[in-house]
């Protein structure tokens, strides 16, 4: 049951709302738990019981580890306790989400040796099985380094990771940021207001903007290499960088504006990244749940910058490339990775002299790479992923193209122009030399109430109209 | 402010909840067009959970009958016609100039090339069998008449506007490789056929009054002219006159009407205006005592206007569709059976008929198989092992060869024809066929001298071919396949085909554009 569906929006979403809100404060957790538990087993009903096994696990094994620090903080208890905890999350996410692909792998090299493939049933990916898998490690680690306490009740750990905001698409919650909301929380009409808002801001995004703009990326990324062009390279290339920033970041937003409608605070996931001067500030800006777990609990592990810079860069190659796999499991996705991560590790070759670029230049550059790196991540396969590339840098052939308007319908192309232009309109800001802020008339920020309140009612709008499909021969 | 808070909760709740309201209080919404009957409610089970099955239907459930429904759909729609001048991703209907509306898949048709098309080899052998179930059907005085049906798109082709258009250029590879392929194939096996694409885009013809601008299908009107061709080649094959006329005449018809269904589907408030008079058909009343044959018409929605006319014109004892050889359906009571594919059993419905109208859909000619081989695997097999005949193999031979023809004119209703070519056996009687416009007839030779490679031919015309006086105008210069036979040997390979005149060029024949002369007698 994505956000951006009529079953959540005019069903799911109300309802609970109306449950939750008249449940007395002390029962809350247990409204959000059970509306939780609904919205999980909807989509992914037989995962269901690993999850809330998994959460068990946890619960008993963070206790025990905690019980182990406090009697001896070097306790190697409590160390073999962490790793048997990761251990048994990453066999879970290797499982789920990767064994279709090692199989994949596996049978294509049994072909070269001219035997036959492995019996193998496809393993379903449950619904934000990376997402929960990731919190269950941060949890588990920041036990053990006593950067948290474990959960005192069981049922807040379950509800902190079941909670339905983040179960599609994150953000990675961390339990130390979420620990005291779970055990206590405000609620007021300005916060649901507020959650409403941001809510409304990521439907619009996402239905409005992404959804349109995806138009223009799926029908370039459908044309055959021959008919791919420079224009229509990076048309189709650009048009998935917008569709991808709206689609995640406003889900974000999403997930952000229902915790608060429920009185909790989440931390931001996107910070303006297309303005970034570089790769490396793009990824403080790009899915900052995600880097942040990864800075944290996989790159400062693998020595992170202290056993020198080979090896920094190393760690930095291994985290970008184990990135590039969580986010999905094939090639193209490792091959983003590494290609995000070789440009990292130039930046921080270059140095200092990076900076001497003119400050357009660094943002252009940034962009162009970035833009690149979409098409690994939008390809089917790295075969097309190449030949996009060729494509965007005059090398395509340019057979007959495609029709126009089924590529690029008017409205899609008016989406792509104002999602450019909202991605790049903070670069102003950045540019501008003016010291005070300018404060908005009360009747705009009236008028901008009553924006998001239009733009919810026209998503929805657009939401009902784009599930509808007409047969002409409905009658026959 | 806290008030205008709360308000703002208020509203945001209320336009999420709106159409649960709307949907528990069965309140009344806006009709949509196209809308499939709403799904029922399934019933909840824990298996049917476990398997994500319930959650499918529960959620198909909901959307089929979400509380104005209708109302967010056409005002949806609005915005982007009225704003952006688009219909909706994924829409079926594409916006052409001058608000001429067009199917999607027939603007891809359009634009097909390469691997997208059927290749010769193919239609060849779709033309080959059709060409063996025709004449086993003919020696039993029956007909099977094919029809080659017009895209849209080569109707109004001017109005396909540029964003929708490959740079394929013209003529389109869809021309060369479907159309005029199709058409050669079926020449090549002697095939008696209609080309309706040539019939509905020939001058004179009313483009608007046979194909509403925004109709997918043809109109009454279109589908009769086609019918009538299809009556002169049943007559042709069997001999059996059945009088067909088409008589335009016009009406308002509500918006509802089939040559809407496009505009209809646009599902928006404020839709572009349309002229609500129609091209409909008057039929005089048939003879007394006129045969009346049984006919079936086997294809796409486009036979619908075919049997309604064909039921409308009363000129038919038994009427029937078969509608992409998956259900069966009968006029006029519109009743519907599905088809047993494989079934032995097809009935006297299937295989009884006299004639058969066989849709060649042009957007339809795909590499793949279609309704049109399901049809002759199984039908042509069934009526060829109740008939207990096997069907013959055509197989055209160099034996005599056509390089060239004069045209002779017109004379008493006879059409003549100098043939000149290589004819081997000196001594040998040859007998020729010439197909005009997809109806076959045999000509008289009443001339032949094989060794100085001429055969003169004639042949009947119909009445009213190349009147004047005909509405819609026919034009003179018809297109004419030839070939001869000698004894019972195969055929010789078809010569054309070739533009014919009723009259020799000049002072009493043909206009540059293919329009007889003021005043021609005869023509």
């Amino acid at each position: 049951m994505p956000f951006s569906s009529l079953l959540f929006v005019h069903l799911f979403l109300p309802v609970f709302l109306v449950v939750y809100w008249l449940t007395p404060k002390a029962a809350k957790n247990y409204a959000a738990i059970a509306g939780s538990v609904v919205f999980y087993a909807w989509g992914a009903p037989r995962f269901l019981p690993v999850v809330l096994g998994l959460g068990i696990c946890d619960y008993v094994v963070s206790h025990q580890i905690a019980r182990s620090r406090a009697a001896a903080p070097t306790s190697s208890r409590a160390r073999w306790l962490l790793g048997l905890g990761i251990t048994l999350h990453l066999s879970v996410l290797a499982y789920f989400k990767y064994s279709n692909f090692f199989v994949d792998q596996f049978d294509g090299l049994l072909a070269h040796a001219g035997i036959s493939a492995v019996q193998w049933s496809k393993v379903l990916l449950p619904i934000g099985v990376s997402f929960i898998t990731f919190e269950e490690i941060s949890y588990l680690c920041d036990v053990y380094r006593g950067d948290a306490r474990p959960a005192r009740r069981l049922s807040q750990y379950i509800l902190f990771l079941t909670l339905f905001p983040h179960s599609i698409a994150g953000p990675i919650f961390r339990w130390k940021d979420l620990e005291a909301q779970l055990a206590e929380r405000s609620h007021s009409w300005l916060l649901v207001r507020d959650g409403f808002e941001r809510f409304a801001r990521g439907l619009a995004k996402k239905v409005l903007v992404a959804d349109s703009v995806g138009n223009i990326s799926d029908g370039v990324f459908a044309l055959s290499a021959e008919q791919l062009s420079a224009g229509y390279a990076w048309l189709g290339a650009v048009a998935y960088a917008i569709q991808i920033y709206f689609d995640f970041s406003g889900y974000s937003d999403m997930a952000i504006g229902l915790g608060k409608m429920i009185g909790f605070r989440f931390k931001e996931n996107f910070n303006q990244p297309y303005i970034s001067a570089s790769v490396t500030e793009f990824w403080t800006r790009w899915h900052i749940s995600l880097s942040s777990w990864l800075r944290d609990y996989l790159y400062i592990p693998l020595g992170g910058n202290r056993r020198g810079r080979r090896r920094a860069l190393l760690n930095l190659m291994i985290v970008f490339s184990l990135s590039g796999l969580w986010h999905g499991a094939a090639w193209t996705f490792v091959l983003w990775g590494m290609y995000h991560g070789a440009w990292v590790i130039a930046e921080r070759l270059a140095g200092e002299r990076r900076a001497q670029l003119p400050r357009v230049l660094q943002h252009a550059l940034t962009l162009a790479i970035v833009v690149i790196g979409w098409v690994f991540f939008r390809a089917s396969d790295a075969a097309q992923a190449f030949d996009m590339i060729r494509a965007m840098f005059g090398f395509g052939a340019g057979l007959p193209g495609p029709m126009r308007e089924q590529l690029a319908p008017h409205f899609a192309q008016v989406a792509l122009i104002i999602g450019i232009a909202i991605v790049l309109a903070p670069l102003v800001k950045r540019y501008r030399t003016a010291t005070s802020e300018i404060r908005l008339p009360v009747a705009v920020a009236v008028a901008s109430r009553v924006g998001w309140l239009v733009l919810f009612a026209a998503s929805a709008i657009h939401l009902t109209n784009m599930r509808f499909t007409p047969l002409i021969y409905f009658k026959f | 402010m806290r008030a205008g808070t709360k308000i703002l909760v208020c509203l945001y709740m209320a336009v999420a909840v709106l159409p649960l309201a709307v949907m528990a209080l069965h309140l009344r919404d806006h009709e949509i067009f196209g809308a499939l009957p709403p799904a029922n409610k399934p019933a909840l089970s824990l298996d049917r959970f476990r398997s994500e099955d319930y959650q499918k239907e529960f959620t198909a459930w909901f959307e089929s009958r979400l509380g104005w429904k209708g109302n967010a759909i056409k005002t949806d729609n609005a915005l982007l016609y009225h704003v952006f001048r688009d219909t909706k991703p994924g829409s079926a209907v594409a916006i052409g100039r001058r608000g001429v509306l067009f199917k999607d898949e027939d603007i891809a048709y359009y634009n097909k090339d390469g691997a997208q098309l059927p290749s010769h080899a193919r239609l060849d052998e779709m033309a080959r069998r059709i060409a063996a179930l025709q004449a086993l059907l003919r020696k039993y005085g029956r007909a099977l008449v094919p029809v080659l049906v017009p895209s849209k798109t080569s109707l109004y082709r001017d109005e396909i506007k540029p964003e929708w258009t490959r740079a394929h250029g013209q003529p389109r590879p869809t021309d060369r490789s479907v159309y005029r392929a199709m058409i050669a194939a079926l020449d090549a096996h002697q095939v008696s056929y209609v080309d309706a694409r040539a019939l509905l885009t020939a001058p004179g013809i009313p483009r608007e009054a046979v194909w509403g601008r925004f109709a997918r299908h043809w109109s009454t009107y279109g589908a009769c002219l086609t019918m009538q061709q299809v009556v002169r080649a049943y007559t042709s094959l069997t001999g059996k006159a059945v009088a067909y006329e088409c008589k335009l005449a016009h009406a308002r018809r509500p918006p509802s009407h089939d040559d809407f269904d496009l505009w209809n589907l646009l599902n928006m408030w404020k839709p572009p205006r349309i002229n609500r008079v129609v091209a409909v058909v008057e039929h005089d009343p048939p003879l007394d005592g006129a045969v009346k044959p049984s006919v079936m018409c086997v294809g796409t929605s486009f036979c619908w206007n075919i049997m309604r006319d064909a039921a409308a014109s009363l000129r038919f004892s038994a009427i029937h569709m078969d509608f992409y050889h998956n259900t069966l359906v009968a006029w006029p009571e519109n009743t519907s059976v599905p088809v047993q594919r494989g079934s032995k059993d097809l009935g006297d419905a299937f295989l009884g008929k006299d004639l058969y109208v066989l849709d060649l859909f042009e957007t339809y000619l795909q590499p793949a198989n279609t309704y049109i081989d399901e049809f002759l695997d199984q039908v042509g097999t069934e009526l060829e092992r109740t008939a207990g005949i096997v069907v013959p193999v055509v197989k055209p031979t160099a034996a005599a060869t056509i390089t060239g023809i004069a045209d002779l004119g017109v004379f008493e209703q006879q059409h003549y024809f100098e043939l000149w070519g290589t004819f081997p056996n000196p001594n040998a009687r040859y007998t020729a066929t010439i197909t005009c416009d997809g109806v076959r007839r045999d000509a008289v030779v009443y001339y032949q001298n094989p060794t100085g490679g001429q055969i003169n031919v004639h042949l009947q015309i119909d009445p009213g071919t190349c009147d004047r006086t005909q509405q819609p105008p026919r034009i003179s210069g018809v297109s004419c396949t030839f070939h001869v036979q000698q004894g019972d040997s195969p055929n010789s390979p078809v010569f054309g085909p070739r533009l014919v005149c009723p009259g020799p060029r000049g002072a009493s024949g043909q206009e540059p554009d293919g329009r007889c002369m003021p005043g021609l007698s005869g023509c």
